[in-house]
């Protein structure tokens, strides 16, 4: 398993964002590189791209709070 | 100005001036800036940001490019409440009531594009993440705030609760929201491709505007707490 986290230097302070949107489903079978899911800090949307190739499984669903660092997903 | 940028909309000749004015403020601050002043497809319109955004990656060298551009009239929303139930509805009633809806990629809530509403992009690519978000908005509301100053209107920069919208790095005029701002980043290998975009009302009825958004969102369920008196245009600070 391969854990999917929010990078620490996604936003500038240490502060709450939340996914916006998980662009694949569970269980859908990313490539690594692929944009996954867009985060959203403040007015900021980032992207969040899978580390490596898998199966996706969610941890933590749209518009929930997440912080940097965090993990959100797992690829198998 | 280019004419056709007048084309829509009951403006008389002086707010338009206005927006001429600001827009060569603009362009004589960011010499590279690109203005595009034509209306066309809505969506279009504002995906062209995100376009710009992917070809200057593509290149994989550091660029920097400033787009002033206008739209037709629409309400502008983050994709992200099209996962909302009430998103297709609320769309095609606002349609119909004369206010489409188009989305954008970048954060935030609800905007409006109109004429009367100048929107500017600055989009930059970086070989790596030198600067933090911080420092995008800082430079971006200093080109802002800049060419206002050449038009003879001062600005601060802040939050203005009460106003849709609302964030850190709104454009106030006496601590009244008339632009706010949004950023959108991808990265791709250490590259960092970021997107900030303003929109500015220039002139015409800011409460009209903060109607037309209010009754988008509570269709969508949203709750905002909206106080018109927090918003206002740069033409109601200009002394004609």
């Amino acid at each position: 398993l391969i854990d999917v986290i929010i990078p620490p230097d996604m936003w500038d302070v240490d502060s709450e964002g939340a996914i916006s949107a998980w662009l694949y489903a569970a269980g859908d079978v990313v490539l690594a590189g692929a944009v996954i899911a867009e985060v959203m800090n403040e007015k900021v949307t980032a992207e969040l791209v899978a580390p490596a190739s898998g199966v996706l499984e969610i941890l933590v669903v749209a518009e929930q709070l997440v912080r940097m660092g965090q993990v959100v997903a797992r690829l198998s | 100005l280019n004419p056709s940028a007048c084309r829509e909309g009951s403006v008389d000749s002086l707010e338009n001036a206005l927006l001429g004015r600001l827009v060569s403020a603009l362009c004589a601050t960011a010499t590279s800036a690109v203005p595009e002043l034509e209306f066309g497809d809505l969506q279009g319109a504002v995906d062209r940001d995100f376009d710009l955004l992917e070809s200057a990656l593509r290149i994989r060298e550091p660029a920097e490019i400033v787009r002033i551009w206008t739209n037709r009239r629409c309400i502008v929303t983050p994709r992200r409440q099209l996962a909302l139930p009430a998103f297709s509805e609320a769309a095609q009633a606002m349609a119909v009531a004369g206010w489409p809806v188009v989305l954008r990629r970048s954060g935030g809530t609800a905007i409006v594009h109109r004429p009367g509403v100048l929107n500017i992009s600055l989009i930059r690519i970086e070989a790596e993440d030198a600067q933090g978000i911080q420092a995008h908005y800082r430079t971006f509301l200093w080109l802002l705030t800049r060419a206002c100053a050449e038009i003879d209107i001062d600005c601060d920069t802040g939050r203005a609760p009460g106003a849709y919208c609302d964030g850190e790095y709104n454009l106030l005029v006496h601590g009244r929201k008339v632009g706010g701002t949004a950023m959108f980043r991808r990265r791709a290998g250490a590259s960092v491709a970021t997107l900030v975009h303003a929109s500015i009302v220039v002139h015409g009825r800011p409460a009209r505007d903060l109607a037309a958004i209010s009754r988008f969102e509570q269709m969508l369920g949203i709750r905002g707490c909206y106080d018109a008196s927090r918003l206002s245009s740069l033409a109601e600070h200009v002394a004609h």
